[in-house]
């Protein structure tokens, strides 16, 4: 048992093929979940549009994608069609480098390899964070709609220490009152971060970033934070390739 | 931004101004995303291949 979505995505698939009737439909990652919650993200441009604000940087967290991928997508697309240009910003956990550490190939979109196999950024289907890892956003893979995006330039991103996020969590929840989610308190990081980035350097920019969850549920994960009992674990490269040669190989298929 | 002072701590939608479409961003993207595979032929998993 991992936890993870991965997990998860095995243990639905089971029951929907064990039950007759049932057909089992890919609640996060794949692209039709990119384009249902794209809402996000347009909800969020109609609101800084009615105030003629338009954003620098946008920034998300990222575990599977879908969260990242609903605030961006209508930025992206801007960007895609060459009418705007934005910094976009992906926030991974230090502990799931799926980005910034991952292969960029086919692996299974589940633990249980049922799935079809998607080409993404992977850590491999077997990879399992640090049991201390509380910040969600814990599945090996991402979004191959993201990855290539990814891919091919159009966003950057970066590994944070949780640590770090559940201080800018505390630091958010004292400033706006509201308790945020640890996977959405990636993106507080960075949004922080470039906020005092901009402090030293002088510039003033825009910085749109999605606080799409509440931490109510994650009240152990602040307990451990605010007694100092919460530790960061950052994967040795050995730990990856365990992950890595779990990935299926087969021609055309080749990982470096 | 010119219009600073006049913009309001939290802005709100009216129902009238929710976006009524969903967006695909793949629509755009000139590099498209590979194809599902299928894990046991390693070929792509068209909509009639599906079991």
């Amino acid at each position: 048992m991992t936890g993870s979505l991965g997990c998860a995505i095995s243990e639905a698939v089971e029951v929907a093929t064990s039950t007759p009737g049932y057909r089992y439909v890919l609640g996060s990652v794949l692209n039709q979940v990119l384009l249902h919650q794209s809402v996000i993200g347009l909800e969020s441009k109609a609101a800084l549009g009615k105030y003629g604000i338009k954003p620098d940087i946008i920034i998300g967290c990222a575990g599977g994608g879908s969260n990242l991928g609903e605030l961006i997508s209508p930025f992206m697309g801007e960007k895609l069609r060459g009418e705007q240009d934005y910094r976009i910003i992906a926030v991974e956990p230090a502990s799931c480098p799926s980005f910034t550490r991952g292969k960029f190939a086919y692996d299974f979109c589940d633990t249980g390899m049922v799935c079809p196999l998607a080409k993404m950024y992977t850590l491999g289907s077997g990879f399992i964070p640090s049991p201390n890892h509380a910040g969600g956003l814990r599945y090996h893979g991402m979004s191959s709609t993201l990855s290539q995006l990814y891919h091919d330039g159009l966003m950057e991103a970066v590994s944070v220490e949780q640590t770090k996020v559940f201080e800018a969590a505390e630091q958010f929840a004292r400033v706006e009152g509201i308790l945020p989610a640890p996977e959405s308190s990636h993106a507080i990081r960075v949004a922080i971060d470039e906020a005092l980035r901009c402090r030293e350097s002088g510039e003033e920019k825009t910085i749109l970033f999605g606080l799409t969850g509440t931490g109510y549920f994650d009240m152990v994960a602040y307990e451990k934070f605010h007694n100092g009992e919460m530790s960061d674990y950052i994967p040795t490269d050995a730990d990856l390739q365990a992950g890595f040669d779990g990935i299926p190989k087969f021609p055309g298929n080749e990982i470096d | 931004m010119s219009n600073k002072n006049t913009i309001p701590y939290k802005i709100y939608l009216d129902e009238s101004e929710m976006p009524k479409a969903w967006y695909n961003v793949r629509a755009d993207m000139k590099n498209k995303p590979a194809p599902l595979l299928n894990p046991g032929t390693h070929k792509p998993i068209m909509p009639k291949s599906r079991a």
